[in-house]
């Protein structure tokens, strides 16, 4: 027996084997953890900081700017100082006037097109110039005048004051007018923005049958005032951020307090705090620089354009970062889940509405695995196919020279080649692009025996159910993994493709977004959760929010 | 940087995995789909061996597809190799095939009669069962002339072996058909050298026919003989098995017109009683059905006379067949087929072991007792005939 064990512990072939067996688990896990460490550590990513670097608060992060110089008393001085850093700009205006009986110098200071010229007449300089009974030469004492002014004189509902040169010089920009008075070195700032604005309308991307109809817009505040009309609850918070050293976009974060973890808002407000980058653009950049991993395919955040899908997510106990400039509104965390709902889901009946998620559940499972099966089956496993479809299936591929990994990419990356020309192209000729390649692909290809019949029904059906993602970001993920699980069957057929699935399962379950598993509720196990996952209970029986968000105010109704 | 160099390494060392290429690979295309075997006697002697003559059906798949619009070529080919091995046929046939044959979607093997007689049929099932490819529950048949000839019998619409796997699943609907052979079950048999029954098929000017039951032997694993159709009916009752509407036909005891009853539920119970080394059997079978026809003149339906009539005819039928098909295995065969050396071991295993090693002999000893109860249910919605 012993002898027996020692023959094979001296065969090189024994030891080579489990060199390879360790080796390459080994070797998979060195090389992601190196990737991962490099996203995070070594600052190879753009974006986040290490967080020694980050303490310093978002409101110093200057480039080139002048530092914060104090405004003096003079005004002459201060407006020279003023057109020093923003006087090149043909459409930054300087209007300089003398108020009141007084004859005081003053002067206001805007950009044109983003402030409201006629409130800016009628409430502050009209009432400056006639005011009769304030600002008459009996009065001197000029700090006392000041308060006067904003008290009696200027009629505008938003009024601050700032000091410093660099500040007064972001609010202008920012498209508030700046009031400067003689002999002060206080600055009134006036809130008289006027922006030229989208009108609401309905959200492009994501389409109810059954539900509101607006959507976001570009502007920032036009966003909240969907949300506030919707949440009446003085929990409500917004906080508001500027992100960008060039850009200083607004970002508002959102939560409901009292209900919200606020362990998740430090979190997120830590993260978003970190962010140093020259522009802002879009929220999506935001979603990237704050997601916990960057190798991941599938996306950590939500976007939405629906106001009441940021609506339910608050209650849900979730945080809301919305964007100046984007309607799409950010929503962390995210669970693999939730990116399979549509708000449709609970304003429908519960059992349509659990249909179509079991529906929606194995219309993700066919874009992700038809291909690759078609593959493995073709290739590989003939005999899990009934007799009779295997002999029309093997008709069909009868002439066909390639085999089916090279068939079923030409297909796949025709479908993606179609796709992204008819997303990028006018809507007419994107109508165009679909009838041509509908033709090539179903008839052309067919015919001139270069895919199999079946083949083009694959791609047809893997088409269709990748569009019934809800979520776009969802869909792109699979659309990633569909291709390396083709690859995978082709190479292993049927066991390459549970070898992938399992891949797959372990990084999902081991994803995690701001402290949330991407998997929860079915690992960690939350069975209340259920109720609310593949299948979608009545209103009545859904009492308790989300455990997974560990919210402070659990119940619902 | 070392640990970069190292990681590089392990890169290229993963990359390694994918040298190895899609070695298993082999498209749906590019094989020989193997529907049918069949095994004949050969003609030709090879040394003192008996020879094999063993025919694949492939199937054409693109005359598969076309059977629709209607073309005259046949949407199979049959290859004929001669050997005096099974495994030394199939290599011949990668000699003659321009595709490997491919066993996973083998529908049926079928045995001529004279080969399953001739030659010990665990030799011949062997190679296929130990093949991975093949699956444990193709069909297997045994045909009374040549298996060569029932391979160019084609279907209504289907090729002969499609043809062939879909009658022997037939017996479901018919009492005069022995219930499908699986390779697995015919493998368990062998091995356990129990007696078993496999369903026969002849060839016919028209097409393929069901023809009974080719008996093996256990301790041979040959088969030593047939039972027509009626002894199959017989002994599908004996055994209790359920069949859709197997048809008994009796005779009216009064005035001898025909009376036809079809079944709808039948149970039988086997008992074995004891008596020192004595055994005998007592066999009890109940059914239940209806009356499907009756010649009687007049036949009223809703006299419970006739009803019980037609019972005692039924009852009186079913002895007399269940009573053939037993003298046909005990008496001429000497064989048990019906599962009463399993019931012995059940009841009795002590005994069982004593006399497992020549069951078949001892059983043909045995006096059985054969009772019969039969309820007519039903009548259809015609009562009387007349009126």
């Amino acid at each position: 027996m012993l002898y027996k064990v020692m023959a094979y512990l001296i065969k090189p072939d024994i030891w080579l084997g489990a060199f390879f067996s360790f080796a390459f688990p080994f070797g998979v896990s060195r090389v992601f953890h190196w990737l991962e460490r490099g996203s995070r550590g070594n600052s190879r990513w753009l974006g986040i900081n290490p967080k020694e670097k980050a303490q310093k608060s978002f409101i110093k992060q200057e480039i080139s700017q002048p530092s914060s110089i104090p405004f003096t008393a003079e005004l002459n001085h201060n407006l020279q100082a003023m057109k020093e850093i923003i006087g090149h700009n043909s459409d930054v205006l300087f209007r300089q006037f003398k108020a009141g009986p007084l004859k005081w110098n003053a002067a206001v200071v805007y950009v044109d097109g983003l402030v409201d010229k006629m409130a800016l007449v009628e409430q502050v300089i009209k009432p400056l110039m006639q005011d009769q009974g304030i600002l008459n030469p009996q009065n001197i004492n000029v700090n006392a005048l000041n308060n006067s002014i904003m008290d009696s004189v200027v009629c505008c509902a938003e009024v601050k004051e700032v000091l410093s040169l660099d500040d007064c010089v972001h609010e202008v920009l920012s498209g508030n007018a700046a009031l400067f008075m003689e002999g002060t070195a206080n600055v009134f700032i006036l809130g008289l923005t006027e922006g030229k604005e989208r009108a609401i309308e309905e959200p492009l991307t994501e389409a109810v049958v059954r539900g509101p109809r607006d959507g976001f817009v570009e502007n920032l505040r036009s966003s909240t005032v969907l949300l506030r009309r919707r949440i009446k609850d003085p929990g409500f918070t917004i906080i508001n951020y500027t992100v960008g050293r060039r850009s200083r976009t607004n970002l508002s974060l959102m939560y409901i307090r009292g209900l919200t973890n606020p362990e998740l808002v430090k979190e997120v407000q830590e993260r978003v705090e970190r962010i140093d980058i020259d522009v802002i653009l879009e929220s999506g950049e935001i979603e990237q620089l704050i997601e916990d991993n960057v190798l991941s395919p599938f996306p950590q955040a939500q976007n939405t354009e629906r106001p009441d899908r940021v609506v339910s997510a608050l209650m849900q106990g979730r945080v809301v970062l919305m964007t100046d400039g984007t309607p799409f509104a950010l929503i962390v965390p995210v669970t693999f889940n939730i990116l399979m709902t549509s708000p449709e889901d609970y304003y429908e009946r519960w059992l349509p509405a659990s249909l179509i998620r079991i529906l929606r559940t194995g219309a993700a499972f066919i874009a992700l695995f038809l291909p690759a099966l078609y593959i493995a089956l073709i290739s590989y496993n003939h005999g899990l196919i009934p007799a009779k479809l295997v002999i029309s299936i093997a008709a069909g591929r009868e002439g066909v020279p390639f085999p089916s990994i090279i068939e079923a990419l030409i297909m796949e990356v025709t479908l993606e080649l179609l796709r992204e020309a008819g997303l990028r192209l006018p809507k007419p000729i994107g109508q165009a692009v679909g009838i041509v390649g509908g033709l090539v692909i179903g008839q052309a290809a067919v015919q001139a025996a270069i895919v199999s019949p079946i083949m083009v029904i694959v791609v047809a059906l893997t088409a269709i159910s990748s569009f019934a993602f809800p979520q776009y970001g969802a869909g792109i993920a699979v659309r990633i993994l569909r291709f390396a699980m083709m690859i995978s069957a082709a190479v292993l057929g049927l066991y390459g493709i549970i070898l992938f699935y399992i891949l797959i399962t372990v990084h999902l379950v081991k994803l995690k977004s701001f402290g949330v598993y991407y998997m929860s509720p079915f690992t960690p196990l939350l069975p209340k959760d259920w109720k609310d996952s593949f299948i979608r209970l009545p209103t009545r029986i859904l009492k308790r929010r989300p455990e997974m968000n560990k919210a402070q105010d659990r119940t619902r109704q | 940087m070392r640990t970069d160099k190292t990681l590089y390494i392990y890169t290229l060392l993963l990359l390694l995995v994918f040298l190895t290429g899609c070695w298993d690979r082999k498209e749906i295309e590019e094989v020989g789909i193997v529907l049918g075997i069949g095994l004949d006697q050969s003609d030709e002697k090879e040394s003192n061996h008996q020879s094999i003559s063993m025919l694949h059906q492939f199937a054409v798949p693109k005359q598969f597809a076309a059977s629709d619009t209607g073309t005259s070529q046949k949407d199979y080919i049959n290859l004929v190799s001669e050997g005096d091995t099974v495994l030394k046929n199939i290599r011949e046939m990668s000699t003659r095939a321009d595709r490997p044959p491919s066993y996973e979607h083998l529908r049926i093997i079928v045995i001529s009669q004279a080969l399953a007689r001739d030659i010990d049929l665990k030799r011949i099932t062997n190679f296929v069962l130990r093949n991975t490819d093949t699956r444990r529950s193709i069909r297997v048949v045994i045909d009374e002339g040549n298996a060569k000839d029932i391979f160019e019998k084609r279907g209504i619409s289907t090729n002969p072996a499609l043809l062939l796997r879909a009658l022997s699943d037939n017996y479901k609907t018919s009492l005069t058909m022995p219930s499908e052979s699986k390779l697995g079950d015919i493998s368990e048999k062998l091995t356990g050298k129990t007696s078993f029954i496999v369903p026969g098929v002849e060839t016919t000017d028209a097409g393929v026919k069901s023809a009974g039951g080719a008996v093996i032997k256990g301790s041979l694993a040959k088969m030593i003989g047939w039972l027509d159709e009626e002894e199959v009916a017989g002994l599908n009752i004996l055994k209790g098995e359920k069949r859709q509407n197997g048809i008994v036909k009796g005779t009216d005891p009064k005035s001898g017109e025909a009376i036809v009853y079809e079944i709808r539920t039948i149970k039988s119970k086997i008992k074995p009683k004891f008596k020192g080394n004595h055994i005998s059997f007592e066999v009890k079978i109940h059914t239940v059905g209806k009356l499907r026809e009756d010649w009687v003149d007049p036949g009223n339906a809703f006299k419970s006379e006739l009803i019980k009539r037609a019972e005692q005819a039924t009852e009186a039928s079913i002895r007399e067949s269940v009573g053939k098909t037993l003298s046909k295995m005990q008496k001429s065969l000497k064989v048990d087929v019906a599962g009463f050396g399993t019931k012995v071991r059940i009841e009795n295993p002590r005994i069982w072991n004593k006399l497992k090693e020549d069951w078949d002999e001892e059983f043909s000893e045995m006096p059985v007792e054969v009772k019969v109860n039969v309820k007519i249910q039903e009548f259809g919605t015609k009562g009387a005939k007349n009126g």
